[in-house]
């Protein structure tokens, strides 16, 4: 009677198991977020063309395939009304995945606003707006020779923004790049960069002595920075892949991901007079 | 020191009765095994053997004692015995078993152990238990049956990864013989280092465990292995389609104080189980293991101990454009222990010497892209004092670690190549009896690392009191664990685990334990046990989180939180077994990312972890039926947290006025919040039957199981990237035998 009981307990279980193979699941697809384009470019007033790659977001992870995708892309030029139909292209890259690039053979103006849109068929829709920054040109103070720490001053007149500030010393001894990043100041009449001469170039005298160079001669500098539209801020101040790779970090496209700025490369060479060079330790003509 | 004066002030004018119960038939200890003392007036007194069949009564007024020493399934021993002043009196017993009785035997010596007879979150678990749960071999494994127990989480079949409690792998202390291994379990997930067959007790603490144990924050896996038959040789071969073993023991001389245990296994499963169902199976695993014991003296005994692994494996399922990473892991572990009765004080005093070492690669065997080395020496001294109303437990260690890794670029902000750690420290653990039923182990550990200058003190305690059917128990304790395993956990299916210091700028992992349990013995054979837990963890490190679609990243610090309930039904009769139990548990971890507060405003982040599984159900039944013995065992698991994506588009960074015709970008996916998806529910039959005959003097044991009866397709892996998913194993017939000499 009892081995009858646990076979039956046993049957239960058996039961209670196959029943439950009715309840198959299955792993549903993403839920598609609002969001349906990604943009990422800038308006350049020194370029003959202006191009930005659109993403479609998609529902899996497969490597972008060349078929044209639906998306219209077009500018407006708010100043002036003016609005264009940009054309794609489809660019393969070596080692990537393929990539539509979106352009339009003109030349972006300064100090006018733009919008971009990308519509959708089926009439979704993103756009982003920007403006474009003043023409502005770096002048450069000389450091006091007599102040030690020999600290020169770039003013670039006009700018709203900088970021990619880049200082490159060219002397006998090899060249060397300091990345000063986005290090600028608000001033007076534009944005100030406060360069460091005598602790940035104190590597080149170190390069000098391990190859046996003297005397220790600079020939030029140049510093070169992307002036920007104020909007080009990272939100915690650094350009950190890792954080901004968070979708919607740094993003100012409105219906989508992405980032579209505007702004155009500059760059000055400096040519340090005798009195810095010499206070510097640098040989002179 | 603190022996010597307790023996000087509490056992003045007493007597102690001390020694081992072992079984007469092979000389193995008996633990669990009672001794009552009953004087002229009535009054008892009364100790349980230990895992080494020691026992110790102390506090015995001088005079004349009837004892009696008596364990299920064996003929009770009587004598009686006359103590003097201050007499230290040495009396080992060995039982006769009772082979009339052995049907009982079973049932009732799992009553001192026993799925529900948990304790303070403390199980004790015997082999005869652990063979009982239906697997793909024929004998049974340890690793099987921790999959049954509430509160244990496995990410699925393959890995050996074990989540107690909320705890993660590299957060469980586990022991074989007192020696720490790293990775112990094998990479099929029904398979650890530990066969029943060589098994004479587990203990596993799923928290709140005391200070003899440390160095880990969540769990403890305390193996002791038999002896080995000190009478006679025997001996067992099985073979599965998954698995072949050999097992031999015997005596080394005729003096019967003396043997030998080893046993061997060795995978077959890419020549045997992969023919069984529809897909590779591409695991391969041995495990060795040796055992010398002698009890050359009445008063001492010395054991040696030698276990040697080897995993390799590719984990998860080749979904991907890039092929699976091959992951190998090889353990080696040796360990001296010599245990002794000093003649003129009533304590227990065990000194060990123990080495273990763990290699772990991942990629090709030639050039693996991740490589990590891990070896400890452990010298300890144990001594117990046996004082009647305190028995006190403190102990002395030392431990020299070497640390060694090449990590591929992998964790970028753990740079470590290759470190030394030293560890000191002295524990106390006295355990009061104020009143019968009740009993109180307050104790405390402290733990040096001259190299790192971090001293940690830990305080800890246990307590139980018993009255009739109830007991009522509870653990509370701090636990550090200083050095820590370092994983991708952002993949719940990686097993390649890196052991390291943690960094001096970081804190150390901290946790608090809470456990309270109640037990009833509702009938004779039928038990009910519920226990609620909570771990609270501090300076956890987990994987940090990155859209970029990528498995390597880096590590952020975090908190965690633990609350759970078990639940644990057990019945037994001579022809049936049946369990059942029901965990309930919420793992929430505090992510500390600096990046948090940008993403999501917020400089914490809460969410559940990638184990937590908030609802589990075991059903285990067992029963004879005529010659056959049938079991069947269900499993339910609700289903775990992952990354659940919304969708996949691209990331360029804007740092400079690119180019974006020569700029390639990279992919991204947009998740939702971290591990705000669900995966599906896992449940799953397995079910065995079992004969065993006699032929030719040997005992013969045939079995066929089956596995995932109703071929459910439970998920093991999912590739958010391309929602395509490997499954855990499918329906699986399997068939073994095994041949007994004993």
């Amino acid at each position: 009677m009892r081995t009858r009981s646990n076979t039956l307990l046993l049957g239960i279980l058996l039961s209670l198991a196959i029943g439950s193979m009715a309840c198959e699941e299955a792993i549903v697809p993403p839920n598609r977020t609002d969001a349906v384009f990604t943009i990422y470019g800038l308006f350049n007033p020194k370029s003959d063309t202006q191009a930005v790659r659109v993403y479609t977001v998609e529902n899996l992870l497969d490597i972008t395939k060349p078929e044209p995708i639906d998306a219209v892309v077009t500018s407006v030029d708010l100043t002036t009304g003016e609005t264009r139909v940009w054309a794609d292209s489809l660019k393969k890259f070596i080692r990537g995945p393929y990539a539509h690039i979106f352009y339009s053979p003109f030349k972006a103006e300064f100090e006018h606003r733009y919008r971009l849109e990308v519509d959708r068929s089926d009439g979704a829709h993103v756009e982003v707006t920007t403006t474009v920054p003043p023409l502005s040109k770096p002048v450069v103070k000389e450091p006091d020779p007599d102040i030690f720490e020999l600290i020169a001053l770039v003013l670039w007149q006009n700018a709203p923004n900088l970021i990619d500030i880049k200082v490159v010393y060219y002397s006998n001894a090899g060249t060397l790049e300091w990345d000063y990043g986005d290090g600028s100041e608000r001033a007076p009449g534009g944005q100030l960069v406060r360069i460091r001469f005598r602790s940035d170039t104190r590597d080149i005298f170190f390069e000098a002595i391990r190859a046996g160079i003297s005397p220790v001669r600079l020939n030029r500098v140049e510093i070169s920075a992307v002036v920007t539209d104020v909007e080009w801020v990272p939100p915690d101040g650094r350009f950190d892949p890792e954080v901004l790779v968070e979708p919607g970090t740094f993003s100012n496209v409105e219906g989508g991901f992405g980032f579209v700025g505007a702004g155009y490369q500059t760059k000055i060479i400096w040519l340090p007079s005798n009195e810095v060079l010499d206070a510097a330790g640098f040989a002179t003509q | 020191m603190l022996s010597f004066l307790l023996t000087s002030e509490a056992n003045a004018q007493t007597a102690t009765l001390r020694g081992f119960i072992s079984d007469q038939s092979n000389g193995e200890a008996l633990p669990g095994a009672n001794v009552s003392l009953r004087d002229a007036a009535g009054e008892l007194f009364g100790a349980a053997a230990d895992n080494d069949g020691f026992y110790a009564v102390g506090r015995l007024v001088p005079g004349t004692y009837v004892v009696v020493v008596s364990f299920v399934g064996f003929t009770s021993h009587v004598d009686t015995l006359q103590f003097a002043r201050d007499e230290i009196h040495s009396y080992n017993v060995a039982l006769v078993p009772d082979t009339e009785e052995l049907g009982e035997v079973v049932v009732d010596a799992e009553r001192t152990a026993g799925a529900a007879r948990v304790l303070a979150g403390l199980q004790t678990v015997l082999p005869a238990e652990i063979e009982r749960i239906p697997s793909v071999d024929i004998a049974g494994d340890l690793a099987s049956y921790l999959t049954l127990l509430p509160g244990v989480v496995t990410i699925g079949d393959q890995g050996g990864q074990f989540f107690i409690r909320g705890g993660e792998p590299w957060q469980n202390l586990v022991l074989l013989d007192g020696v720490l291994l790293y990775q112990p379990f094998h990479i099929l997930g029904f398979f650890s280092a530990f066969p029943s067959d060589i098994l004479n007790s587990v203990d596993i603490y799923a928290g709140g465990f005391g200070a003899r144990y440390g160095g880990r924050i969540s769990s403890v896996i305390d193996v002791t292995t038999r002896y080995g038959n000190k009478r006679r040789f025997a001996g067992a071969v099985t073979a599965s389609p998954f698995v072949i073993g050999t097992r031999l023991e015997g005596p080394l001389d005729e003096t019967g104080r003396h043997s030998f245990l080893a046993s061997f296994r060795h995978s077959i499963i890419e020549q045997g189980a992969t023919y069984l169902t529809d897909r590779p199976v591409p695991f391969q695993f041995d495990d060795f293991f040796f055992k010398l014991h002698s009890a050359f003296t009445r008063d001492s005994r010395l054991s040696f101990t030698f276990l040697r692994t080897y995993d390799r494996g590719k984990i998860g399922e080749d979904v991907g454009e890039t092929p699976l990473a091959e992951v190998r892991w090889k353990n080696q572990m040796a360990g001296l222990r010599y245990l002794v009765l000093p003649g003129s004080i009533p304590v227990l005093a065990e000194f060990r010497i123990g080495y273990s070492l763990l290699t772990t690669e991942l990629g090709p065997s030639d050039t693996p892209i991740r490589f990590a080395r891990t070896s400890r020496v452990n010298t300890s001294a144990d001594i117990t004092f046996y004082g009647g109303l305190v028995d006190i437990r403190w102990g002395l260690f030392a431990r020299t670690l070497n640390l060694s890794s090449e990590l591929g670029g992998l964790f970028q902000n753990f740079a470590f190549d290759k470190e030394w750690v030293t560890e000191v420290g002295i524990y106390g653990e006295p355990e009061f009896k104020p009143l019968p039923g009740l009993s109180v182990a307050p104790s405390i550990r402290i733990q040096s690392f001259p190299s790192k200058r971090e001293t940690y003190v830990e305080p800890r305690i246990r307590a139980s009191y018993e009255t009739g059917a109830h007991r009522f128990s509870g653990a509370m304790g701090l636990y550090h664990q200083e050095i820590i395993g370092v994983s991708d956990r952002r993949d719940a299916t990686s097993v390649f685990t890196a052991w390291a210091a943690v960094p001096k700028k970081s804190g150390v992992p901290e946790a608090i334990h809470l456990i309270l349990g109640y037990n009833y013995a509702i009938s004779r054979g039928l038990d009910l046990a519920v226990e609620g837990f909570r771990k609270w963890y501090s300076n956890l490190f987990i994987a940090e989180w990155t859209a970029f679609p990528r498995l390597t990243t880096r590590i952020q610090p975090a908190d965690g939180d633990v609350v759970g309930m078990d639940i644990r039904l057990e019945y037994r009769t001579q022809k049936f077994y049946g369990q059942i139990n029901y965990g309930l548990s919420s793992v929430r971890y505090n992510a500390k990312q600096e990046s948090l507060a940008l993403w999501f405003g917020t400089a914490k982040f809460r969410f559940r972890p990638a184990h937590d599984r908030r609802h589990q159900v075991n059903i285990l039944a067992s029963a004879k039926v005529k010659d056959f013995d049938l079991t069947a065992r269900w499993q339910f698991g609700s289903g775990l947290p992952y990354n659940r994506a919304l969708g996949f588009d691209g990331f360029v960074l804007m740092d400079t006025a690119i180019n974006v015709f020569g700029e390639p970008g990279d992919r991204r996916v947009i998740y939702e919040r971290p591990f705000n998806g669900v995966l599906p529910t896992y449940h799953r039959l397995d079910i065995s039957v079992e004969r065993t005959f006699e032929a030719a003097g040997a005992d013969i044991t045939i079995q066929g199981s089956i596995l995932n009866a109703y071929d459910r397709s439970n998920i093991f892996y999912l590739d958010v990237f391309t929602l395509q998913r490997a499954d855990q194993l499918p329906f699986i017939p399997s068939f073994g035998i095994k041949v007994e000499v004993d």
